[in-house]
């Protein structure tokens, strides 16, 4: 026994990650399990290059991936479940015979090591799971230099079920004493996740996350209000302010006046331009899906209107850049295009050549600026081609252009609905991009300055197009909504189609 | 207790490359493409599973846990297809072209995934954990972690959890089938889906066609405090078949158009792929695609809708299936979906549809894609109304929910998408009565002065509580005194639940009912998904309002 513990630690090193100590923090000391499980970069070092020497392929890349994810429910003022999850995934991509193959594994101990490897080569000798590759493709990328990102907080991933429990008991005492019915979902996850290939690279990051989301009802069920605010360091995650505005929006909404279905001047909270604001893949590429090609070069469908650096593009009150190292993204450092990354499993044979490009860095990137092309977006053959450097994927966006607040930009405004968030979106017709969906938990008439009264909801049919073109006014952007910082927009002929009678 | 390591590792000498005797190392965590290796594992897991559940029980109730169960489940996934990269939508064609894109023949795809997850009470109040290393050890950590959570839960106020009752159960259960998909040679599925696709582009207009078959095996153990130990087989067929239809002309934007055959998914073997009538049926919607094209716009207006089951399934999930969850309906799911307009109030007495409306709530469908022999509490498949002639008279309830309608036994709608999830209420397979009298799709266009017929799936959206709802198809035709007399195009229908199938005055009857279903229900915090069927026949609806989707 001793001696097969031996060879594992060798393989694996010993010790818990070497991580940034941020202080106390608060609740017991953190279980043996977790400083086990996220490995740190001498750690995974040491694995992929391990993995590396097994394969018999000069072109093997190692993806690597470890999640551990907490989560805490509640609903009616009462946590209903909470659990916790520890994922592996270790994918391995090699080449023989000008064949990829894939293979993936949910476990790091030598023995699932050594499968994995033998699995992706026989997967790239198979008939029907090597992915034939031109003889013409791009080397795998070398060493790269990284954005330093600092993203891991211990206050997060050592969170402890004390002190989760006791942020959901806070958010649910805010909804006690307004009399009000709250329900809640929070999550937090830390974890590791990196990139290694038989040409030098190596890519390591750490990172944390916390996000909780809540929807307050009044008792007789006929208002409702919802926020949601996230933060890598648990300590930061400000579920009271979050719970006050859920407050007031669910005891302002009460008694909605219904308005005719028409076009409206809308204003955007964050949250539902997220799911309505520019699609930079779309815009660069000048083509009219959702993002990308509708055909592929045998059937090329739409002539591709030609996007040149220096030409406008769209509404100029927008600039839209790529910046991970910003403090409140704190984005990934590289990225994993595309490489099977299920959990526990993963597939074979569907990462795709693009795999093999992996750890690529991301960097600071300005796409377009007041409404001009600066950037195009060049894979590496397309950078080959044209003589440029590749640019990585519009990952970590920043929607910038506008000054001031929320409060500013209502206090601004002459007549519009504010939206605090969109619901059951579903696209309508990508060529357009069009999409259907509702209000929801907050629409409010906004006149001369103020806010007036509370609306009753509305089902929108409405393209991101036309919110992006008809913008007249934007706040300074200030909230993270899953990759990307947002601001509030104002924007013209928003098309509600007709109401809606649903309330929560 | 545990076995110890010196006769698990005797157990394993037999078998192959797979199982090592290192340290930590995952049992079983591998289901190698030899089935030898595949076989003598999955026998070394039925005699000893139930010695690894009782270590996560017995953990939990030395802890203080009042109830634990325990799930250790392995799924496979298998998906074939041919026709160029990238896969139709719901009428809009392929995806994005890719640099250096798959030239294979045919693309297979095969993924895997094996763990476990406890569930435990304590005072009232869930925990859960869950993790891929399916070892002694690390059952014992992970079950000791899901009470730490529940205890730190309980310490506040929660909402005390009350158990139905319901009996132990040691039993095993499979998806009745005759040909087990996953022994079925890849050589022959290829071989078919290439015929298919062969004769598709025979089609004057056709640009493409894709043929699919996707399969999945859930090899479920679940041991439970109660004294259950059931394990269960489960299995999915899922054929999919789309034809693109192009048209270029010298100056205008070239149109397209794709059609999806919508063939039923199934839980059921092979057997149902060989018998599908596969040359019929492309050839069929090879031509409307190439219809499609030059389908006329549809002027928006309030018409008598005549809808094929490939596009009321979904109306039927929608508007009946999500509706009647009783946890949607008490409020567990308002952070995320929302709740229901069925509040408890109306049971027994609120009118949701016309007369001739029945819909049923069952597990035990043959086929159903919710069909199972034990739901994630251990509760045996059951059947009954949720609607009849119209009247809410059930929900979908849970050993957790029961009390809420008081009853004080389970439904069985309790599903866990996978070893990681926490089971949650589900729905089941939910279908709509065919009409009691003989009524076939031809008679019932043939009764319809003025109308839209619709087939297929497009997009779909409800509001938060059920109500408003819009909703696409793939292929429309316009009736006119009782005949099919063209194609439209961008037809969305748009309602309320209860106005909708309080409009319904027709259904087709039972030689017409199809078992539509559906593998991707999105529901819960974290989201999970789960694979429902909705059968049903051709139903008529008078006067609803139709948009049209090109122009909003």
């Amino acid at each position: 026994m001793a001696s097969k513990r031996l060879t594992r630690r060798a393989v694996l090193g010993v010790g818990g990650p070497s991580v940034q100590d941020r202080g106390p923090s608060p609740g017991a000391a953190p279980s043996r399990g977790l400083s086990d499980f996220l490995l740190d970069r001498e750690q995974v070092r040491r694995l992929t290059e391990m993995l590396l020497s097994l394969s018999p392929s000069k072109e093997t890349v190692v993806l690597l991936r470890r999640t551990y994810a907490t989560h805490v429910r509640a609903a009616f003022n009462a946590i209903t479940t909470s659990g916790s999850t520890y994922t592996t995934s270790v994918t391995v991509g090699l080449v023989v015979g000008n064949r990829l193959g894939v293979a993936t594994a949910d476990d790091v101990s030598e023995a699932a090591l050594r499968q994995v490897v033998r699995e992706a080569e026989e997967n790239a000798r198979s008939e029907w799971f090597g992915m034939p590759l031109d003889e013409g493709r791009d080397p795998l990328p070398g060493p790269q230099e990284y954005l330093p990102i600092r993203a891991f907080f211990e206050s997060t991933a050592r969170a402890t079920p004390e002190a989760r429990a006791d942020a959901m008991r806070r958010v649910l005492a805010v909804a006690q004493a307004k009399n009000l019915v709250a329900a809640a979902f929070m999550t937090t996850s830390a974890g590791i996740v990196a990139v290694a290939n038989s040409a030098g690279l190596f890519a390591y990051h750490a990172s944390t996350d916390a996000q909780i989301s809540m929807t307050f009802r009044t008792r007789d069920g006929s208002g409702s209000g919802w926020a949601a605010t996230s933060a890598r360091d648990f300590e930061e995650l400000d579920v009271e302010e979050a719970a006050r505005v859920a407050a007031e929006k669910a005891i302002r909404s009460v008694n909605p006046r219904e308005l005719p279905p028409g076009d409206y001047t809308v204003i955007l909270e964050p949250d539902a331009f997220a799911d309505m604001g520019p699609n930079v893949t779309a815009l660069l590429t000048g083509r009219r899906g959702g993002g990308g090609g509708i055909f592929g070069p045998d059937l090329s469908l739409l002539p591709a209107e030609r996007v040149e650096v220096g030409k406008p593009i769209t509404n100029p009150l927008y600039t839209l850049r790529s910046d991970p190292t910003h403090p409140k993204l704190l984005g990934m450092p590289f990225t994993l295009a595309g490489g099977g990354f299920g959990f526990g499993g993963g597939g074979l044979g569907g990462g795709g050549a693009a795999l093999l490009q992996a750890g690529r860095p991301t960097r600071k990137i300005t796409w377009i600026e007041k409404g001009i092309v600066r950037n195009l977006l060049l894979s590496p053959a397309q950078a080959r081609r044209s003589g440029g450097e590749p640019t990585p994927a519009p990952t970590s966006l920043i929607i910038e252009g506008g000054e001031g607040t929320l409060e500013d930009l209502i206090r601004k405004t002459d007549r519009a609905l504010l939206v605090t968030r969109f619901w059951y979106i579903r696209a309508l017709n990508p060529i357009l991009g069009t999409s259907t969906g509702l209000t929801r938990d907050g629409l409010f008439l906004v006149e001369n300055g103020e806010i007036k009264y509370p609306v009753k909801n509305f089902r929108f049919n409405e393209s991101w197009r036309t919110v992006v073109e008809n913008t007249e006014a934007m706040t300074a952007p200030y909230k993270r909504v899953r990759d990307a910082l947002y601001p509030a927009v104002r924007t013209r002929a928003f098309t509600f189609s007709s109401g809606s009678d649903a309330i929560e | 207790m545990g076995i110890s390591r010196r006769e698990f590792l005797r157990r394993c000498g037999r078998t192959t490359v797979t199982l090592m005797a290192v340290e930590g190392a995952s049992v079983l965590r591998d289901w190698p493409l030899s089935s030898v290796a595949e076989v003598s594992a999955r026998a070394l897991l039925v005699t000893d599973w139930k010695e690894l559940a009782d270590i996560a029980l017995e953990t939990a109730r030395r802890l203080g846990a009042s109830y634990a169960d325990i799930r250790i489940i392995r799924s496979r996934r298998e998906t074939v297809a041919v026709g160029p990269g990238g896969g139709g939508g719901f009428g809009m064609g392929p995806a994005l072209e890719e640099e250096g894109r798959d030239r294979r023949p045919a693309r297979v795809t095969r993924s895997e995934s094996f763990g476990f997850g406890v569930r435990v009470l304590y005072n009232g109040t869930w925990g859960f954990s869950a993790s891929p290393l399916v070892t002694p050890d690390e059952i014992r950590r992970i079950a000791t972690e899901a009470v730490a959570i529940a205890r730190a839960n309980a310490a506040i106020h929660t909402a005390r959890v009350r158990l139905a009752p319901v009996k132990a159960y040691r039993d095993t259960w499979q998806t009745p089938m005759a040909k087990n998909p996953f022994e079925v040679s890849l050589q022959e599925k290829v071989a078919l889906l290439t015929r298919v696709e062969e004769l598709g582009r025979k089609v004057r207009g056709v640009a493409r066609v894709n043929a699919s078959l996707a399969f999945v095996h859930e090899h479920k153990r679940f041991a439970s405090t109660e004294g259950s130990y059931i394990e269960q087989h489960i299995y999915h067929t899922l054929p999919n078949l789309t034809v693109t239809a192009l048209r270029r002309e010298a100056s205008a934007r070239p149109e397209i158009a794709t059609r999806n055959a919508f063939i039923p998914p199934q839980s059921i073997g092979y057997e149902y792929v060989e018998q599908l009538k596969w040359a019929e049926i492309v050839e069929q919607i090879a031509h409307e695609a190439v219809e499609m094209l030059s389908a006329r716009e549809v002027e928006p207006g309030r018409y008598t809708l005549l809808i094929a089951p490939s596009n009321l399934y979904l109306t039927i999930h929608e508007t009946i299936g999500h509706s009647t969850e009783l946890d949607r309906v008490l409020g567990y799911e308002a952070n995320f979906a929302g709740t229901s307009f069925l509040t408890l109030d109306k049971l027994g007495k609120y009118r949701v549809g016309s007369k001739i409306v029945n819909f049923v709530a069952d597990r035990t469908t043959p086929g159903g894609l919710a069909t199972v022999g034990y739901d994630d509490d251990g509760v045996p498949a059951q059947r009954w109304h949720l609607i009849r002639e119209g009247i809410l008279v059930g929900y979908q309830t849970t050993r957790e929910l029961a009390h809420a309608v008081r009853e004080n036994f389970s439904r069985g709608c309790s599903h866990a998408d996978s070893w990681s999830s926490i089971p949650i209420p589900r729905m089941p397979n939910v279908w709509l009565e065919p009409g009691k009298e003989r009524l076939s799709p031809e008679d019932l266009i043939a009764d319809t002065k003025a109308g839209i017929l619709i087939e297929g799936r497009g997009s779909y959206s409800i509001d938060q509580q059920r109500l408003n709802f819009q909703f696409g198809g793939n292929a429309f035709w316009e009736i006119r005194n009782g005949k099919k007399v063209g194609m439209l195009r961008n037809v969305i229908y748009q309602s309320y639940t209860p106005e909708f199938w309080s409009s319904c005055d027709a259904i087709c009857s039972q030689e017409y009912w199809v078992n539509q279903g559906t593998p991707g229900d999105g529901k819960g915090e974290p989201q999970q998904t789960n694979s429902v069927s909705h059968g049903c026949a051709m139903a008529r609806f008078r006067n609803i309002t139709v948009l049209n989707s090109g122009s909003v």
